[in-house]
Parts: C-alpha cells; sequence; structure tokens
C-alpha cells in the first residue's frame, strides 16, 4: 500500500466519522421535531385542566449553594413563586464562605430548628437547620463544605417528599417548573426522573422571582452559547428522551424519585460535577436489574441560568464539565455496546463516547492530518476546503435545526433576536468552536494526567444588577 | 485506497457539501418563515381577542373566523369558560354567542383533528352543551389518548344523563387518566349526578377499579359516600381498596362509623392501619383511646407518629389537667421513638467507606 493510499484512507476514515457524528445529530434532530409538535400543542391546549386540584405528588426542591451570596435570594424566591400545590423548598449552605446564609436569615427570618433527619446517606457533618419563620415551606441546612454532590445527598436526607428538584443556587426558575416537570411521572408511574430545558438568562430581567423579559446578550460569547443550548436541549436531548436513552439530566434542572438515587447510593462526591454521572447511574441500576423505567425530558425552558460571559470563565467550565464526561465514561464504561443496556448501550453511550469524550482528538488530529498531508502534497489544498466546507455546512444546518425547533414551538426571542442568532450561527465557527475543541482537549489531558480537583469554575458573571427582593418580604 | 477512488469521494463531498449549504440557506428561510408567522399569529390572536372581548360589551360579537383559526377561536374560547366562575356571567355571554353560530360547527370539526383538535373540540362541544357532537363524542370515548377519552367522556356525561354511568366505570377501569382532571370533570358534574353512578360501579368492580373509584368518593355526596365507603369496608379484603375505603369515609364519617373503621386499628398492613387513623379521627370518642393509644406501640413509625398526633389534636385539650398530661406524655413518648428511629438528635457519623455506587453489571457476568 502506498503512502498516497494511506494518506487517502485516513482522510475519508476522518471523514466518516463526522459524517456519522453529525448524522446521528441530525436523526435525533428528527426524532425531536416529531415529538416537539404534539408535545407543544397537548401543552398548548391543556383544556381538561380546568380546576387546580392538588394532587400532583409532593416535591421537595433542593437548592444547594456554596458562596451563592450574588443569587441565591433571586433562585429562593423564584421556587417559593412555583405554581404548584405542594412543595417544600430546602436550600443547604455547602459551608459557604461568603455571606449566603446570612442572607437567607435576614431574608426569611431562620431561626434554628432541631429537626428529624433520616440519614440515609453519608455527608458531612450537618450543623443546624434552619426554618423560616415567613415562609413555612422553606428550610435551611447548614453543613461543612462537601461539594454539590454532598449538599445534595443532605438535601435528600432532609427530603419529606418522595420526589426531589435538584437545582443549582444561582438559577432562576419559572413559576410552572414544577408543574413541567412533573408532568411525566403523572403520565408515566415507571419515570424516575425527568429533566428540563434551560435556557441562556445573562440580558434577561427578573423581577419579584419571575422572568419578566426574555433578550438576548450582546455579547457574542453568550450568543454562541445560546445556540449551544438550543442544540443540546431542543434537538439531543428531546431526540434521545423518546428512545429512553437520555445521558444527562442537568444538574439545575432535574426532577427525581428520591427512592432511586438513594437506591444508587446517592450522589458521588469525589467528582466535579455530578449530573451526568447520576443519570447514567440510574441507567445502570435499572438496566442491570432488568427493571422497567423512564428517564423523560420536558422541553419547556423551566431553568434560566447565566452562562460565562468571558473566554476565561467559559474556559475553565468547559475544562471542567469534559473532565466530568472523561469520568463518567470511564466508571460506566460497562454501558459500552452492552445489548442488555438496550439503546443506552448500543446508541447513545457510543454516540457520547465518540461523537462527544473522543471528538477533541478526532478534531485535532484530522486538522492537523490534513492540513499536514495537504502542505506535503499528499492531498490537494481545495480538497482539503472542500471537506472542512462539508465539516461546517453538517454544523451550520444542526444549528438551524435547533433553532426552527424552537420556532416551531417556543418561539423565545423576538424578530431582531432571531436574526442576530443567525448571524451567530455562521461566526460560531471562526474560533469559538476551535475554542471549545481546544478547552475539551485540556479537559481530556486533565483527567488522562488524574489532575487534583480545584472546586466548580468561576461563577458566569453578571450583566445586569441583581434583582434583590423587596425588604418586607422576610 | 486508489487516487481515482478519492477523487470520486471528494467529488461525492463536494456534491454534499453544496446539498447541505442548500439545506442550510432553506432551513435559514424556514426558522425566518417561522418567525414571521409567529408574529402574524400574536397578531391574528390579538385581533381574536379585541374581537371576542366584544362579547363583554355587546350582544353581537360577529361570527367567528373559520379554517385554520378554528383550534385558536375555539380554545380562546374555552379559555374565557375556564376563566369565568361557575354560572358568571361571561360564560352565559359565551353560551348566547354560540348559539345559531358557526362556531358550534367549527367545534364539531375539530373532533375529527388531531389530538390538540380532539380535546379542544370535546371541551368546547361539552361547556356549550352542543348536543350534534353526541355521535362523534361516542365513538371517541375510546380514543387511545388519555385527554380525549376523559373529555368525550366529560362531553357525553354532560349532555346525557346516563352517559354519567360509562363515566364512573371508566374511571374504575382505566389506570391512565389523571387524578386532577377527573376530578375536575366530577366537580363540573356534581355530586347529585355521579354520586348514584359511583355507587353502581363501587358495587361491582373488582379490587383495583374499586380502589380507583373510591378515591374520588368526597365528589358524591355524603350520605352515598358513606354508604359506599362502609359497603366496602364490609366486603373487601384488599388493603388498597381498604385504605382506598378509609381514607374516604374520613370526609364524611359519623359517630355511628366508629364501630366499623375501629377494628382496621389493628389491620397486619401499616398503609391500612395509617388510613384507619384518618378516618377515625374527626369522630374519635374518649371510649376509643385504650385502642389509639395501644397504637403508639406499633411497629410502623407512620402509625405512631399520626396516632400521637390525633391524641394530641383531639384530646388533649380537655379540661381535666391529669389526662392532657397523661396524654401529651403518650403522645411525646410515641414522638420521642419516631424522633430516635431517625436519629435525629446528631448527624450521621460518617462511614469510612462510601456505599459502593452501582457498578459493574455483575448480574451478567
Amino acid at each position: 500500500m502506498t503512502v498516497d493510499a494511506v494518506v487517502y484512507a485516513i482522510e475519508v476514515s476522518l471523514f466518516c466519522y463526522f459524517f456519522a457524528t453529525n448524522a446521528t445529530y441530525l436523526a435525533t434532530t428528527a426524532i425531536a421535531l416529531a415529538n416537539l409538535r404534539d408535545f407543544v400543542r397537548l401543552h398548548r391546549a391543556d383544556p381538561v385542566r380546568f380546576v387546580y386540584s392538588e394532587r400532583e405528588p409532593p416535591v421537595t426542591v433542593l437548592v444547594p449553594a456554596y458562596d451563592e451570596e450574588e443569587g441565591i435570594l433571586e433562585t429562593v424566591a423564584s421556587l417559593l413563586a412555583q405554581r404548584y400545590s405542594q412543595y417544600e423548598v430546602v436550600v443547604v449552605n455547602d459551608g459557604s464562605t461568603d455571606a449566603t446564609l446570612a442572607l437567607l436569615t435576614e431574608a426569611y427570618a431562620l431561626e434554628p430548628f432541631p429537626e428529624a433527619q433520616r440519614a440515609v446517606l453519608a455527608t458531612k457533618p450537618v450543623r443546624g437547620v434552619y426554618r423560616s419563620r415567613s415562609d413555612p415551606r422553606l428550610r435551611v441546612i447548614d453543613k461543612e463544605n462537601g461539594g454539590k454532590g454532598d449538599a445534595l445527598n443532605a438535601g435528600i436526607n432532609a427530603a419529606r417528599y418522595p420526589l426531589f428538584f435538584a437545582c443549582d443556587g444561582d438559577s432562576y426558575y419559572s413559576a410552572d417548573a414544577l408543574s413541567c416537570l412533573i408532568e411525566p411521572f403523572v403520565r408515566d408511574p415507571r419515570t424516575v426522573a425527568s429533566g428540563g430545558a434551560i435556557g441562556v438568562s445573562n440580558a434577561c430581567r427578573f423581577a419579584d422571582g419571575r422572568l419578566a423579559e426574555k433578550r438576548l446578550s450582546p455579547r457574542w460569547i453568550v450568543r454562541f452559547q445560546v445556540l449551544e443550548y438550543m442544540r443540546a436541549f431542543l434537538s439531543s436531548r428531546l431526540g434521545w428522551a423518546p428512545c429512553n436513552a437520555l445521558c444527562i439530566v442537568s444538574g439545575a434542572c432535574g426532577l427525581y424519585r428520591k427512592a432511586t438515587v438513594v437506591e444508587a447510593g446517592g450522589y458521588r462526591t469525589d467528582i466535579v460535577w455530578e449530573d451526568m454521572e447520576m443519570t447514567l447511574r440510574v441507567h445502570h441500576l435499572y438496566r442491570s436489574t432488568g427493571r422497567p423505567y423512564r428517564i423523560a425530558f420536558t422541553p419547556f425552558v423551566v431553568c434560566w441560568t447565566r452562562v460565562p460571559s468571558t473566554l476565561r470563565e467559559l474556559w475553565g467550565q468547559r475544562v471542567s464539565w469534559h473532565r466530568h464526561v472523561s469520568e463518567c465514561m470511564t466508571i460506566h464504561r460497562d454501558l459500552f455496546l452492552r445489548p442488555s443496556a438496550g439503546t443506552v448501550g448500543m446508541l447513545a453511550f457510543p454516540y457520547l463516547a465518540f461523537g462527544e469524550w473522543l471528538a477533541p482528538l478526532a478534531v485535532i488530529f484530522g486538522i492537523g492530518f490534513g492540513c499536514a498531508a495537504a502542505w506535503l502534497g499528499f492531498i490537494s489544498w481545495s480538497s482539503q476546503a472542500i471537506l472542512l466546507a462539508l465539516v461546517f455546512a453538517l454544523g451550520l444546518a444542526e444549528t438551524l435545526a435547533s433553532m426552527l425547533l424552537d420556532e416551531f414551538s417556543f418561539n423565545t426571542y423576538r424578530f431582531g433576536d432571531v436574526v442576530r442568532l443567525l448571524g451567530s450561527s455562521l461566526w460560531e465557527f471562526c474560533g469559538y468552536r476551535q475554542f471549545l475543541t481546544v478547552a475539551n482537549f485540556v479537559g481530556l489531558i486533565h483527567w488522562a494526567r488524574g489532575a487534583p480537583l480545584r472546586g466548580k469554575p468561576a461563577r458566569p458573571g453578571w450583566e445586569l444588577a441583581p434583582y434583590r427582593p423587596a425588604k418586607g418580604r422576610g | 485506497m486508489s487516487a481515482h477512488a478519492f477523487d470520486v469521494f471528494i467529488a461525492v463531498a463536494t456534491g454534499a457539501t453544496i446539498a447541505i449549504f442548500a439545506l442550510a440557506v432553506v432551513l435559514a428561510g424556514a426558522v425566518l418563515a417561522a418567525r414571521m408567522r409567529a408574529v402574524r399569529r400574536d397578531r391574528r390572536i390579538a385581533d381574536l381577542v379585541g374581537r371576542w372581548r366584544r362579547i363583554f360589551a355587546a350582544d353581537d360579537p360577529g361570527a367567528p373566523p373559520a379554517g385554520e383559526d378554528a383550534f385558536v377561536v375555539v380554545s380562546l374560547w374555552n379559555d374565557l369558560w375556564r376563566a369565568d366562575a361557575p354560572a358568571g356571567p361571561t360564560r352565559a355571554r359565551l353560551l348566547r354567542a354560540v348559539d345559531g353560530r358557526s362556531l358550534a360547527a367549527l367545534g364539531i370539526g375539530l373532533l375529527d383533528g388531531d389530538v390538540g383538535d380532539r380535546i379542544v373540540g370535546s371541551t368546547f362541544c361539552g361547556s356549550a352543551r352542543i348536543a350534534e357532537a353526541m355521535p362523534v363524542a361516542r365513538r371517541l370515548l375510546s380514543d387511545p389518548t388519555p385527554e380525549v377519552a376523559l373529555a368525550a367522556h366529560r362531553l357525553c356525561a354532560l349532555l346525557d344523563e346516563e352517559a354519567v354511568l360509562d363515566l364512573a366505570a371508566a374511571i374504575a377501569a382505566r389506570d391512565d387518566w389523571r387524578p386532577r382532571d377527573v376530578e375536575s370533570v366530577l366537580m363540573e358534574l356534581g355530586p347529585a349526578r355521579i354520586s348514584p353512578a359511583v355507587a353502581a360501579v363501587a358495587a361491582y368492580a373488582d379490587d383495583a377499579g374499586a380502589t380507583r373509584i373510591l378515591a374520588f368518593l368526597s365528589f358524591c355526596d355524603r350520605a352515598t359516600a358513606r354508604r359506599i365507603a362502609r359497603a366496602a369496608l364490609a366486603k373487601r379484603d384488599d388493603p388498597e381498596t381498604l385504605a382506598a375505603a378509609l381514607r374516604g369515609i374520613a370526609s364524611c364519617a359519623e359517630p355511628s362509623d366508629r364501630d366499623v373503621v375501629l377494628p382496621f386499628l389493628a389491620h397486619p398492613v401499616a398503609f391500612v392501619r395509617n388510613a384507619a387513623i384518618a378516618a377515625i379521627g374527626p369522630i374519635a370518642a374518649p371510649r376509643d383511646l385504650p385502642a389509639l393509644t395501644e397504637r403508639a406501640s406499633d411497629e410502623d413509625a407512620w402509625v405512631r407518629y399520626r396516632v400521637a398526633r390525633l391524641v394530641v389534636e383531639r384530646f388533649a385539650d380537655g379540661d381535666d389537667a391529669d389526662d392532657r398530661d397523661l396524654l401529651l406524655e403518650i403522645a411525646n413518648d410515641a414522638l420521642g421513638q419516631v424522633l430516635a428511629e431517625r436519629s435525629v438528635s446528631r448527624p450521621a457519623p460518617i462511614p469510612e467507606e462510601r456505599p459502593a455506587p452501582v457498578g459493574a453489571m455483575r448480574g451478567e457476568q
């Protein structure tokens, strides 16, 4: 075999790899499109629900908070404003070093409350339990720092209800978040977890714990992430969910059956993030025991979160995210191509491995190899440009398909914002995606080297002054 | 791979690139078109709302639009209907607006549409009491979509007295209806219409069906609800059914029901005992104290907790200070057991090794 033939074979293999990953993505988009229309229309009609009858299962909302003084009051205000019959909010102060606990104490008139807890999961020691004099639905658990997973475990110990909603301490929740997420549990008793879509809140305006105005940030880096979130939630997750192969329920917006998480051993405390690992562990638990189950996804944007608005913040976030993906891949490697793991083992997990986890290696190798081959004269620059253009076109088509799904269903943004997003979809390939590839690659290196954990990345910055509740509230 | 084959591959890739770019342009156009359509739809809905607002101000709202607006118009009608208080002035005006107008035809037309259309159409035809929709609605009673079937049952039950029995039978037979939706329909029908039907179905349904129908006893009139619950407690053995009957009788119990409920305090299944405590709660008398305090040492923590709360709430405000202290002591003791069992007073010690997460699929190896 000549060198030319080897070079051609590698080029074609790389092309096939990119085509297969993008084709999988387009397939999930098609599934999502098929589901979304009925989903939205059925939900929009909703005519039988005349009366609010208060028969939904009660839910415990868990808010792990570590140094969240900037956003914790807004988060709690939005959670206490839920339109839901019976729920409680448990904030777990995970050894914050800032004024998180003091702010909550002042705003909600917290008082110490010696409370009974069923300690089913081991956690770092709990220093105290507080309840609110102004709102009986709110409790705060103060514990030593142990990470988000440990805080969630402490919250599960304190949860009074059979379902819990895992939140972030720096996100906002629409008033119908719980009622949207509970829908799969009510419709299908096999449901053990349900995730919701997350929107980018950087330039949005909030008032009294509610989203007052949806706006698109003027920053390009934020707009690119808006497109990413659309792709991730509307095309990818909504496409995988009907196959019961959803590999991640977002840590900021996931409703779980408490008994399931307890049976799975609770959240791990030795990894930076916990959401994908827990989702895969639930799959593992049920697939290995052969029990019927369902992990559902609700395409409604019920959670609004701030995304990084500087390259530095984005770098830190993506490095740690990809490290988490790497950890999940190795922890749950048994799922890979295992027929008894069904669609998770045969489709979703392999896609996650090749399409997400190893993608930085493939991209960097592909670009480097292609350029080297063209430089050395094995293939022409025009051929190389055509292959790159094809990858660009596939990526563009994916993004536009996701935008179309949003337009068909939710019309999240105004006309001017949609035009700006269309423009951003073109510029996304001019540096942003390459930046993410390098960040993911570094995350992979961090994981391979076993670099020590350095806590969660810096909090995304504010673009608007944070909302503070009125003084009379607490 | 030969150079020729690679050239062919590049040619195919070029074609694919052009095709996908064309697809991208089409998608971008579709995004903008969808956006423009949404803007136009919002304007049209605003116009429709403006027109329908005239219902509040004038007797003649004008003819409703047809075609693709049918869903929007009928949905809007449903929303206005839902927003008004039962028998409120808007409802009367809306009903007047429907009489003799094409809106009824739009509603009936929706019954042959997709899932959303069928739900909206059935709901509208039921609310507006459009008898012409009955033949189609009877066909929808067996619709595979639960919401459609329930809306069709509602329509039939609102228009036909005998169809209430079918609705009750369906409630007992189906496990895919959301309780709050069923409650809404039962509330709308009223106790006078549903009580005989629920009684008839509860008498012959199997245990699972009886359990489902007994969950809605509170929507029957008190006398019927009591009769149904007492009959279930006397004839049934299934713990789920017994618990449902006990929960049902809790809202309508009378002192004479104590003798029926008390034996269930000693039932072998914990959730039945729990339900029995809920049922005896409103009618407990001092002579029941021995049976209740016996439950203070029940093996189930929730039974102990509930019985302690019941004893305190029902009897601890009596005049006799000695009795009150004794009862509080019993209650505190029961609560103390619960708290001790849950290891409340101190944080749980951290084990040296965390529980192993679910790992390899060992069952297969």
